[in-house]
């Protein structure tokens, strides 16, 4: 269950004023919520999600995941609460060119300290299921944009995180593998009963989601 | 983890960092080079000295009679008489005096008419003798030469070889004395300048010097007390004519039984203001040497405590940067769960990881390099640039162990 109010998020705008770029009074997931966020560019998408993974710290407002409230904790707290309970998929997959895919796969359960042989069983097995059967050896460079973003959403869940955000992880892929890639984040999320948020632009993506969350401008629209 | 991942970074990636390692390798060879360099430099220096607690000769100046005698270089100053040797042992302040005489040479290289004495003289009790004959004799016989290591290989001379003595100190100038010498023995490497020495019996100089004056005008009586271009080229003459009499010697080495012994030989030689000679410590002429040649060894400091704050300036600024260009990798590491100290940790992991093996790839070259440059400098030069590292035995004495007023 996610439980927001009154977040504010501002950032300066370089000219000594402040730029809000979030501004919500009241927000509700769900426990096992499966949400679109859709909203233009600049809409505060990146920043909401910033919000809730304790990546960022609102300027004002309290945020309560699974009863905890997470703008009270310290950095550190932070950190360790952040670690195996969200994970995150980016637009562009960010593996590290100097890791081989399934070390990249593995690092998230690495920071969380979770049991690296039985992780890398598992890495296996997704590898395989997602048609990547023995890729983890392979240098990051030599994947395809497609491979490169299913490397990535392995490597978000094998913490089994509670809660998973998606920004706008379809934005750079064809049809085909983005349709590839959103029916195993939803079918995750359907097997994992995690709370899953999606960033998106794409009105195909969107029809997916039985929920939308709206932004605009920072603040919920209806 | 985190030290792994900085591990596989720099690892993976070696193009990369190359830049920085190399900048990193090169702000640390600089004044490892240098402060080698300079080190070995002024033990080298140093360590010729040694062998000569005293030396006696004309009067005229002490650096020339040190780097006459001590570095077998520049002219000697003039002679002075046998008589003074013989003063000097007679004294009983000094276990060991010994005649040095220059003035001839083969192909540049110094033939030093001197005493068979010399081959047992240990300057420090510690050690073995100073020159001690490696292949073949010392010298007994007319006309026996005993050459140096660096003679024996640059000349190709070897037990047995006859060679013709020039007058005069280089090579080529003055014509062929009628001397011909034979090599009986080749010295033990000393690491020095009298690697380049051709060490004969004095009464061969003698002999050769009485031949060409004829026993008509006494050169040496000359150069004894002026100094100019063609006196200096003189060698030591004999005082008479006939055979058996002592001739004049160009420096005496002396080698004092004790410090006040030392102390009181300076004392007489000072008191004694009519004689053409004089008397110093090499190692405080060289301490003079060191401060004249423009505070050189405070230079050098200088030079390379700036070198080594300009790399610890490249350094941070190539961390820094290295530091910048990663910040996104930091920010993805966040977003999969590792808190700021972690990143912190990596960052540091990284940065010291790279400067260790700069570090050590540079301080590897610089001083490689300092050991070649000081091979390549001994081989050329009459002063061993001897490296610290390639010291047989222990360090020289500091060049202040004789600590009298300057005896000039
Ligand atoms: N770190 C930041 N510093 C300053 N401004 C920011 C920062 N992150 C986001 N913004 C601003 O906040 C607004 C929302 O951005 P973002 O959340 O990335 O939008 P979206 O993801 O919906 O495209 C934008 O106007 C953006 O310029
Ligand atoms: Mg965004």
């Amino acid at each position: 269950m996610i439980y927001g109010e009154h977040i504010q998020c501002d950032f300066p705008d370089g000219e000594g004023h402040h730029l809000r770029a979030l501004a919500i009074s009241a927000l509700t997931v769900p426990d096992h919520g499966c949400c679109a966020v859709i909203g233009p560019s600049g809409s505060g998408k990146s920043t909401l999600f910033r919000c809730l993974s304790g990546l960022l710290r609102p300027t004002a407002g309290r945020i309560l995941i699974d009863g905890t409230d997470i703008t009270a904790l310290g950095s550190g707290e932070l950190a360790k609460w952040r670690a195996g309970r969200v994970g995150f998929i980016f637009q562009q997959a960010l593996l590290l060119p100097y890791l081989t895919v399934m070390e990249n796969i593995l690092l998230a359960a690495d920071i969380a300290g979770l049991d690296r042989s039985q992780k890398r069983r598992e890495a296996e097995a997704w590898l395989a299921r997602l048609g990547m059967e023995g890729f983890g050896r392979r240098m990051p460079g030599r994947l395809s944009g497609g491979e490169k973003q299913r490397a990535g959403f392995i490597r978000a869940i094998l913490t089994a995180p509670q809660l998973l955000l998606a920004d706008e992880p379809t934005a750079s892929l064809d049809g085909d593998n983005s349709r590839l890639l959103m029916g195993c984040l939803l079918d995750y999320q359907r097997e994992s009963g995690c709370t899953l948020l999606c960033a998106t632009h794409d009105p195909a993506v969107q029809a997916l989601f039985p929920a939308q969350i709206r932004l605009m401008k920072g603040a919920l629209a209806s | 983890m985190i030290l792994r991942l900085a591990f596989l970074s720099i690892l993976r990636r070696p193009a990369r960092h190359m830049l920085l390692l190399l900048l990193l390798a090169a702000a640390c060879a600089l004044p490892v080079f240098l402060l080698q360099m300079t080190a070995g430099l002024y033990n080298g220096l140093n360590r010729a000295v040694e062998p000569f607690p005293i030396l006696m000769g004309a009067k005229g100046s002490p650096y020339q009679l040190v780097i006459n005698t001590v570095f077998l270089r520049d002219h000697p100053i003039g002679n002075i008489p046998y008589r003074d040797v013989e003063a000097l042992r007679e004294s009983g302040r000094a276990d060991l005096v010994i005649p040095l005489a220059f003035g001839d040479n083969y192909r540049g290289f110094r033939i030093v008419g001197t005493e068979p004495a010399l081959f047992e003289y240990k300057p420090n009790r510690t050690r073995g003798p100073w020159l001690s004959v490696a292949e073949g004799s010392a010298f007994a016989a007319p006309g026996d030469a005993v050459i140096g290591s660096e003679t024996a290989r640059r000349t190709g001379l070897t037990v047995g070889s006859t060679f013709r003595g020039i007058h005069g100190l280089t090579n080529g100038t003055g014509e062929e004395h009628g001397g011909t010498y034979r090599v009986t023995g080749i010295l033990a490497p000393v690491g020095g300048p009298y690697d380049t020495a051709i060490l004969v019996s004095i009464e061969d100089i003698w002999r050769a010097h009485r031949h060409e004056t004829g026993g008509q005008v006494r050169r040496g009586g000359i150069v004894r007390r002026h100094s100019g271009a063609a006196q200096a080229q003189a060698a030591p003459a004999a005082a008479e004519s006939a055979e058996g009499v002592k001739g004049d010697v160009t420096a005496v080495l002396v080698h004092p039984t004790g410090y006040r012994e030392a102390m009181q030989l300076l004392q007489e030689a000072q008191r004694a203001r009519s004689s053409d000679s004089q008397l110093i410590f090499p190692a405080q002429t060289l301490i003079a040497l060191y401060s004249m040649a423009g505070q050189s060894r405070e230079f050098w400091e200088l030079l390379t405590g700036g070198l080594i704050g300009a790399a610890v300036l490249i350094t941070l600024l190539a961390m820094y940067w290295n530091g910048l260009s990663r910040l996104s990798e930091f920010a993805l590491l966040r977003a999969l769960g590792a808190g700021d100290s972690a990143v912190l940790r990596l960052l540091a992991a990284e940065q010291a990881l790279l400067l260790l093996t700069g570090a050590a790839a540079g301080w590897l070259i610089g001083w490689g390099g300092s050991v070649l440059a000081a091979g390549a400098i001994e081989g050329r030069a009459a002063v061993g640039v001897s490296h610290p590292h390639r010291r047989e035995a222990g360090p020289p004495p500091p060049p202040g162990t004789w600590r009298p007023g300057p005896p000039w």
